[in-house]
């Protein structure tokens, strides 16, 4: 056990227990809500996403995060929010319909990817399937017409299934 | 038993025992830098909707056991106002729109007023969304969250629909569980 030498004969003990006490419980504690979610992901820097009071947990890392300022699909930029309008630029907005170009390129070549994987498994009923669904995480000061262009974009590369990414809250 | 004895007698005779306890404190000191650092402390959820697709497949709602004639619900929503619209597509359509504030009680009267539609008709699960380009994301999540869930205090709704959806559906006391955002068109 530790202990400090007073120069006199006593010896000072400390009693280290009550700390190992405190240190179990933390423990016990930290691994507990290291084991009940699923993915963990904390929000990105600089992005507030709304409450919301459902009971499903993330399942997996989001795809696309739409920042204050932009959109990554996959931790890559792939369009620009000005800032003025608060909605995509002019040069972003090339796709068909206002869709998001660069954004429906990238899931068009998810899509195929997904497409070819689920081809090639064994389970003729997982062949039939729509691709799986888009995680979005998204700040939440942005205007609807954010939100309607990157589902635009996702519908046109056939992706119709979403999870909005929202932090739990108590009603 | 007497063994026992023996032992604890030889022990309390010869010199104190000293557990060392400094590894077991470094282990856990190194657990507890490494959980911290790791730990979510903020609880992330999902909310799920969809987009209207056109599909060449069958349709599943064609199911025998519900009903041919059944309601339509669409929520419109602006920056100051959520429109209830609830009709029958086969006459007579018996349309109805209920208006609500875009606020923290009119979303609550909105969702009363839904829970009253579904338990009048409990076979229609699905709902459509369509909010205008101005509307924030924050008051779509808290029009969805208000639409898809039952309070805790409310009873959950009866349905007739198979074990398994109905399963879905009370995972969470759920009001009309599939939302579907209406208006991605340009």
């Amino acid at each position: 056990m530790a202990s400090v030498d007073s120069g006199s004969q006593d010896t000072l003990s400390l009693n280290i227990m009550p700390m190992l006490d405190v240190f179990s419980i933390l423990i016990l504690f930290l691994l507990m809500s290291f084991s009940t979610d699923p993915v963990s992901h904390s929000e990105t820097l600089g992005l507030e996403i709304p409450t919301s009071v459902t009971l499903k947990s993330l399942d997996e890392i989001p795809t696309i995060t739409v920042t204050a300022k932009e959109l990554r699909f996959n931790d890559r930029k792939v369009a620009t929010i000005d800032p003025t309008t608060g909605d995509f630029t002019q040069d972003d907005r090339r796709g068909g319909q206002g869709a998001l170009l660069g954004l429906y390129d990238e899931l068009q070549k998810m899509s195929e990817a997904s497409k070819k994987r689920k081809q090639l498994s064994a389970d003729p009923e997982q062949t039939q399937t729509s691709p799986d669904a888009l995680t979005l995480e998204m700040h939440k000061t942005h205007r609807y017409v954010v939100l309607r262009r990157i589902l635009k974009s996702a519908q046109q590369a056939e992706f119709i299934a979403f999870k909005l990414m929202v932090e739990k809250g108590n009603e | 038993m007497a063994r026992r004895k023996r032992r604890l007698k030889q022990i309390s005779d010869g010199p104190p025992i000293d557990l060392n306890v400094m590894p077991f404190i470094d282990v856990f000191s190194l657990l507890t830098t490494f959980l911290l650092f790791v730990a979510v402390f903020t609880h992330i959820g999902i909310l799920e909707v969809q987009v209207p697709f056109l599909s060449n497949q069958p349709n599943k709602d064609k199911d025998q056991t519900k009903p041919k004639r059944s309601i339509t619900v669409h929520v419109t929503l602006d920056k100051n106002t959520i429109a209830v619209e609830s009709f029958f597509l086969d006459p007579p359509t018996n349309q109805k729109t209920q208006k609500f504030n875009m606020s923290e009680p009119g979303i609550a009267q909105m969702h009363n007023y839904l829970t009253q539609l579904r338990r009048d008709h409990p076979t229609t699960d699905k709902l459509s969304l369509f909010p205008t380009d101005d509307v924030d994301y924050e008051s779509i999540v808290a029009v969805i969250d208000a639409i898809k869930f039952l309070k805790d205090t409310e009873p959950p709704i009866s349905t007739s629909l198979t074990p398994s959806e109905d399963e879905e559906q009370n995972a969470q006391n759920s009001l009309y569980p599939k939302v579907i955002i209406g208006n991605v068109l340009f």
